[in-house]
């Protein structure tokens, strides 16, 4: 393992804390700051994108950055790049499972169907599908490192997928909304102020959730590379002194 | 279900899974590091 770990307890949990906190305004802007839409949007229940869209963002930036990891392992070889490709591939994962899950529960009412087979949810699928493979892919390698190179492969090329996802509704006629837009002032439809505000703030809680999954699973990933070096080391029995840095505590 | 259910559904899902991938990471965290520990007084 090379260096010490990325990050340091005391801004991991400041990180954190300041996530969770986000969290919680954005949940309370989203529950009752934010205008409830029409009926036809589902009312209450549209509420859900402000949860649904910053979940996909987290998992388009997680995935950015398993191909921009990738990448710079290809080149390098360092492990750090490797041990973020996989934490960033796992956060993502996590992200889009949500969006995956919250989507079907607003479709029902709203479109009559849990699911329908249009270009955005297919390619959602397929990108979902990719980065769940990548992450077996790790889990079945008897030697995390030896699967680094086939990993970095596969998340470089599964990158591909993602603008598809983002564009697909507006490359083909989906039944998946194209975005939010500004608010309309004749029919009242679209993003107001209050709703705008809410959605940012989520947007940024969200992403600060993800930096903080992504930092800690990234530490947790350093903390078992160097158990595996020490076990490794008194198997092989008494040789050249291993340096062990005691890691400070997380608090955890 | 009512719509409003449905939304309190689908935040209980976010959060949950949130706190569950955390739980998962604090665990991961905590077993290596009881296993560094572990090693490191067999070093010495």
């Amino acid at each position: 393992m090379q260096g010490r770990p990325l990050s340091t307890s005391p801004k991991l949990k400041a990180l954190g804390m300041a996530a969770w906190a986000a969290c919680a305004v954005a949940v309370v802007l989203a529950l009752f700051v934010a205008r409830e839409a029409s009926a036809d949007q589902g009312g209450p229940l549209q509420r859900i994108f402000y949860f649904h869209v910053p979940s996909a963002w987290v998992g388009y930036l997680c995935f950015a950055i398993v191909f921009i990891a990738s990448i710079a392992y290809l080149r390098t070889g360092a492990r750090r790049w490797d041990l973020l490709a996989h934490g960033a591939a796992e956060v993502g994962v996590v992200f889009v499972t949500l969006v995956l899950l919250t989507g079907p529960i607003w479709a029902r009412p709203v479109w009559g169907t849990w699911w329908q087979w249009d270009a955005r949810l297919t390619s959602a699928v397929v990108m979902w599908l990719t980065y769940l493979g990548y992450l077996f892919l790790r889990a079945l390698a008897a030697d995390p490192r030896t699967v680094g190179r086939l990993a970095a492969i596969v998340g470089i090329v599964g990158f591909i997928n993602v603008p598809i996802v983002h564009f697909s509704v507006y490359w083909w006629r989906t039944l998946h909304p194209s975005g939010p837009t500004p608010a309309n002032l004749a029919d009242g439809s679209g993003l107001g102020g209050t709703e705008l505000l809410a959605f940012f703030v989520s947007l940024g809680a969200f992403t600060l959730l993800g930096a903080w999954l992504l930092a800690w699973r990234v530490h947790a990933g350093q903390l078992a590379d160097r158990v595996e070096e020490l076990e490794l080391a008194a198997e092989l029995g008494p040789g050249p002194a291993v340096a062990v840095t005691p890691e400070p505590g997380m608090g955890t | 279900m009512s719509n409003t259910a449905w939304l309190f559904v689908a935040l209980g899902i976010v959060f949950i899974a949130i706190g569950g991938y955390t739980a998962s990471l604090m665990i991961r965290s905590k077993r290596s590091r009881a296993r560094l520990e572990q090693l490191t007084r067999a070093e010495h």
